[in-house]
């Protein structure tokens, strides 16, 4: 094929040239070319290398179809491989390359694999690559197979979201589409029409007709004119509807909507889609039907109307449907000569005979001829549907073939609607069955323009399906050799793979898809699915309605992942959530980590410290001095009203009624099996009032559980939930000096052990603000959990600073805290416990026999799963050599056995007691103290002996003091 | 020795964008009051006492209705009879102005929940967050966030008037 440029196009602006280079190479087209319509009116006629086989490749199509021109586009960070050129606009300094080959698109070495194409059928790879080993072959076949290459970079460019509820969506902005668009915008509806290419137009862009009467230039302006002029209608083109999902939300690429970002992907939420998709030309399968300059004629036509290209200077026509005679007529306006059309089927057709062709008829296309371009076509009367003998040749350098049209199903299978064939256009259409979405135009098998504005303008929008004039004839040449002809031409599937897949008895259309891999490439088979069915039909000695489809699936076409990621990419992935004294921490240098939604202190590093060695330093300043703490993510629920008591205690394990006010108790919370999902500390400020706390995860979920509760099932207890975690500011002081620290502020409060004891809560005033002091502690030390409003929260925190630095006030971290409760044999629910642990199973099951109140869980416990001798127990673990390593998550056995009886739960090394502990779950633990066992961790074994899980002071003496 | 004081993640924050402008708004103190639906509705009995309510998804000078079973006081006081279900929820959350001719533009980009007719309240899904957006005129907009997120959404409101070039 040598393509050439005849004169202007609908598209192109001759008077403004683009110079771009490809495969390193300068060209220029001009403002509105795509590097495909560019390309060929500079005389390229190879634009690609095929997957398997590595064939040359030339221009297919003219939309999004195009199986075999897809580029590499740009450099470095911006590259964006598997772009088609038949949709990628040129711009000045465009840098564009063909990928797939080595050592040049030209001279490809790898098309030694189409030589030996017999040893590669379909499914190969499934048996062979198998000795030594696969990994043998997989750096070899890795490097070969795939199209172009991902960037190595972060994306640099930025991606918008924007959600939209309409009344109308209309998916396509051909004349259906638009004309839909006008009419439901007329009835008040609110209108989004969008158009995947750069003009609103369909398939009049390619084939200018006469509408109504006019031009269907003149047709569409004026309908465009009207739309732009409704203020209810939002027209978008460069917007691509990848997919439709459940109760009617769509999801639309645009690539043109003003601003920043190089795409925008639009959530639509829409009581009506309308699905005016168009339909896509469908190509002949006939032997070398892949060459470069084999075209579908609807992209000839496109290339001449919008682009002012001529696909060749001698052009065929080959087909099955009155598509060709448009196309002729087409070409003769634009002056320009179609040497032959090859009509396979066998009547004559009137209306062109004034134009004087030639017309084979009865007559197919069953080989082209020619290297990497076509220099002509081999063509065989067909005699009664039988192929008779008497062929000859015809020069040509272009053939653009027509098998008929195939209505643009995909939207409609994303939305479930079924599909049906149609005998008459040889196609399947949708059965719309309602639910909001509509089928119309091209997209529901109607190719009558004419009777599908019609029926939009007097508001039906199911249109009947219309059949070809003359019926549509046969695509396939039932002759030659079928490993020569493709049916996929991106994945270089043929006929003879088909017919393998079969014979392997993968004749189900699901089997044949996967196993030929037709159909699952980049243009996710919109020029080879319909042909594959066919052909699996006539091989099965099925119907076409009996074979059926695979399952259509977003995207329609490619989406980038930076479209669907948007702006949720670094900080703004998910919400992060800061403590209230997070400027403190970064002055103090802390190295910030995320624990669920917080970004907590982790440590707070020293110059020449790592973290193991800062978390001992802290862990130490605390036992013997006073650390600080940021604890503010802990949830804070509160709880009053008359019958909060007697709520709290359905709600935890624990005895809630007989605290006294002005105390606090630990609690578990489990779920109705009775299995632990929380802990923490509940207080009693008052006869009908308490202040929960939580781990800081599970605040929000703890809140709405315990309102479900209300709401559902206690409904009616007299309580009220507040959930006050955001409220609060805490400030933990930890350590023997916590007291000493405290005392330095002005409160109201007696700090004495005497008026203070362990678990206890006091308000008051501090500094002159509300207060509430908690008197517990994660650390075993004796500490206060200082509660004041968030607002004031950093400045106490800089105030304690401040106020304790002669005391060796040290700020500690998570990681440190959890050291410190390591060390005291303190549960952390979710790392010491997993989805089967019980309260017995922590050493808690006597207060749950000695309740006699119903609580959440209770009746669970007495299961015999949770009651079993041999259930996994906590206990504490110490390596035996005091230098050995304490892998948490690691299993545990019996010495020298191999069936897991548990594993470490929590591990760290412990500056207190200068080696690692840990805690664990293991079969019967309790009842195992001071036995020897092992750990075992990727393949390690290492001797471990049980403890008692409280390593560190276990009279409580600090916590008490 | 120094009082203590309060502080706001965003304090000093600020956003100009071309009609679009950003701020912290410190003029209201916020009661949260949770109600039950019980025989003689003891919340009811606290806005009957302030003398005022809202209707459902609206404010007004003394009330925003937040849900069935919450509204936010703003600026009033509860007597100690009706502390059981109402609390000082000031520190908690941090408010944001959102002033500007393109504000409906910005809110309209993340979500549709919103009426922007002046009265308007409602607590709603936004930026991945919950939160209270209150409608004081069409380019006058609050937005009441926890205070543990209120630096990321006004980052997030910055990045999202950046990138919509407003």
């Amino acid at each position: 094929m040598t393509g050439y440029r005849l004169g202007a196009g609908s598209d192109i602006d001759q008077e403004q040239r683009v110079h771009f280079r490809f495969n390193g190479k300068s060209y220029q087209g001009f403002q509105g070319d795509t590097l495909a319509s560019a390309l060929l009116a500079s005389g390229v006629q190879v634009f690609g290398r095929s997957f398997k086989r590595h064939r040359p490749r030339g221009v297919f199509a003219a939309g999004v179809e195009e199986p075999g021109a897809l580029v590499q586009v740009g450099v470095g960070a911006r590259t964006t491989p598997n772009v088609r050129a038949s949709r990628l606009p040129i711009h000045e300094g465009l840098e564009a390359c063909t990928t797939s080959h080595w050592p040049s698109l030209n001279l490809d070495l790898a098309r030694t694999f189409d030589v030996f194409s017999s040893l590669i059928p379909a499914g190969f790879y499934n048996k062979t690559f198998i000795w030594p080993s696969w990994q043998f072959y997989e750096y070899f076949v890795r490097h070969t197979a795939g199209f172009g290459h991902a960037p190595r970079a972060p994306d640099p460019d930025r991606y918008a979201e924007r959600t939209i509820d309409v009344d109308t969506l209309v998916c396509g902005g051909g004349a259906t589409g638009l004309a839909a668009a006008l009419e439901q915008g007329a009835s008040g509806a609110s209108v989004l029409i969008a158009e995947q290419d750069s003009r609103f137009g369909g398939s009049l862009l390619s084939s200018p007709m006469q509408i109504v009467d006019q031009p269907s230039e003149q047709w569409l302006t004026d309908l465009l004119d009207r739309i732009d002029k409704s203020p209810n209608i939002e027209a978008l083109t460069h917007t691509s509807v990848s997919g439709i999902y459940d109760h009617n939300l769509a999801l639309l690429v645009s690539h043109a909507i003003a601003g920043r970002a190089r795409e925008t992907l639009l959530s639509v939420r829409a009581e009506k889609i309308i699905i005016a998709a168009g339909a896509i030309e469908q190509p002949l399968v006939f032997e070398h039907n892949d060459r470069p300059g084999i075209m579908l004629l609807s992209a000839m036509q496109s290339y001449l109307h919008r682009f002012g290209i001529v696909a060749g200077k001698k052009i065929v026509l080959a087909g099955n449907n009155d598509l060709l005679y448009k196309a002729a007529s087409d070409f003769a306006h634009s002056g320009v000569s179609v040497e032959a059309i090859v009509d396979s089927r066998c009547e004559p057709s009137a209306p062109y005979k004034h134009l004087g062709l030639t017309v084979h008829h009865g007559c197919q296309v069953v080989a082209s001829k020619g290297g990497k371009s076509l220099q002509g076509v081999t063509v065989t009367h067909l005699n009664g549907g039988d192929l008779a003998t008497k062929s000859f040749d015809i020069a040509c350098d272009a053939l653009g073939i027509s098998g008929g049209m195939a209505p643009t199903v995909h939207l409609a299978c994303h939305a479930k609607t079924p599909l049906a064939y149609d005998q008459s256009i040889a196609a399947f259409v949708p059965v719309v069955t309602g639910g909001g979405i509509e089928v119309i135009g091209a997209a529901a098998g109607n190719f009558d323009l004419d009777a599908s504005l019609e029926l939009i303008a007097s508001g039906q929008m199911r249109t009947p399906v219309a059949t070809y004039s003359r019926g549509i004839g046969d695509r396939f040449a039932r002759a030659g050799n079928t490993s020569k002809q493709w049916v996929d031409l991106l994945y270089d599937v043929t006929i003879a793979d088909l017919d393998l897949a079969i014979r392997e008895n993968y004749s189900s259309v699901e089997h044949m898809k996967r196993y030929t891999t037709n159909g699952m490439s980049v243009d996710q088979g919109k020029t080879s699915n319909l042909n594959a069915l066919s052909h699996l039909a006539e091989a099965t000695e099925r119907t076409i309605s009996e074979v059926g489809t695979t399952t259509y699936r977003p995207p329609y076409t490619p989406v980038t992942l930076g479209a669907l990621v948007g702006e949720r990419s670094g900080r703004f992935y998910a919400p992060v959530r800061e403590l209230p004294m997070h400027k403190q921490h970064l002055a103090l240098g802390a190295s910030m980590e995320l624990y669920g939604d917080w970004v907590r202190p982790s440590t707070y590093l020293k110059a020449g410290e790592d973290e193991a060695s800062a978390v001992n330093r802290e862990a130490l300043a605390v036992r013997q001095g006073v650390g600080i703490c940021d604890g503010s993510a802990l949830g804070k629920i509160e709880v009053r009203g008359p019958d909060a008591a007697e709520f709290l205690n359905f709600i935890y394990l624990n005895q809630v009624p007989s605290l006294k006010a002005g105390r606090c108790r630990y609690g578990l919370m489990l779920n109705e099996q009775g299995i632990i999902f929380d802990d923490g500390v509940f207080c009693r400020l008052g006869k009908d009032e308490f202040l929960v706390s939580t781990t800081s995860a599970h605040a929000t979920h703890v809140y709405q559980w315990m309102e479900e509760w209300l709401q559902c099932e206690l409904v009616n207890m007299d309580v009220t939930l507040m959930n006050a975690t955001e409220s609060w500011a805490n400030v933990t002081l930890a350590g023997p000096n916590a007291r000493a620290l405290l005392g330095r502020f002005e409160s109201d409060i007696d700090l004495s052990n005497e008026a203070f004891p362990f678990m206890a809560i006091r308000t008051g005033q501090l500094e002159g603000v509300p207060v509430r002091i908690l008197r517990v502690s994660f650390s075993g030390e004796l500490g206060f959990e200082v509660y004041v409003p968030s607002a004031y929260g950093a400045s106490l925190w800089s105030e304690a600073l401040a106020r304790g630095a002669d005391l060796g006030l040290t700020p500690y971290g998570v990681e440190t805290m959890m050291v410190l409760r390591i060390e005291k044999g303190f549960l952390h629910v979710g790392s010491d416990t997993d989805g089967q642990t019980v309260p017995r199973d922590v050493g808690m099951g006597g207060i749950a026999a000695r309740k006699q109140a119903d609580f959440i869980g209770k009746r669970s416990l007495s299961l015999p799963n949770n009651v079993r001798e041999d259930r996994l127990e906590l206990i504490g673990v110490e390596p035996i050599d005091p230098r050995g390593e304490l892998i948490a998550g690691a299993h545990l056995t019996a010495r020298g056995e191999q069936r897991s009886q548990g594993y470490v739960t929590s591990a760290c090394f412990s500056p207190t007691l200068n080696r690692p502990i840990g805690l664990a779950l293991l079969e019967g633990g309790r009842g195992r103290l001071d036995e020897e066992i092992d750990s075992f961790d990727c393949g390690i074994r290492r001797r471990l002996r049980v403890r008692s899980p409280v390593f560190f002071d276990p009279e409580g003496a600090r916590l008490h003091g | 020795m120094a009082s203590l004081h309060t502080s706001s993640p965003i304090d000093g924050r600020s956003y100009a964008g071309k009609s679009i402008w950003l701020s912290p708004f410190v003029e209201y103190n916020f009661t949260q009051i949770k109600s039950r639906h019980l025989t003689g509705n003891r919340a009811n009995d606290a806005l009957t006492h302030i003398g005022a309510d809202a209707a459902p998804r609206t404010f007004n000078s003394k009330v925003v209705w937040v849900g069935p079973d919450e509204r936010l006081l703003l600026s009033g006081e509860l007597d100690a009879a009706h502390e059981h279900y109402a609390r000082d929820a000031t520190s908690g959350l941090i408010a944001i102005a959102m002033k500007g001719a393109s504000v409906r533009r910005l809110v309209e980009n993340e979500t549709s929940a919103v009426d922007f007719t002046p009265g308007f309240a409602s607590r709603l899904r936004f930026a991945d967050l919950a939160v209270i957006i209150i409608v004081r005129a069409t380019d006058d907009l609050l937005c009441l966030v926890e205070r543990s997120a209120a630096t990321w959404l006004f980052d997030w409101l910055e990045n999202r008037a950046k990138l919509l070039d407003l």
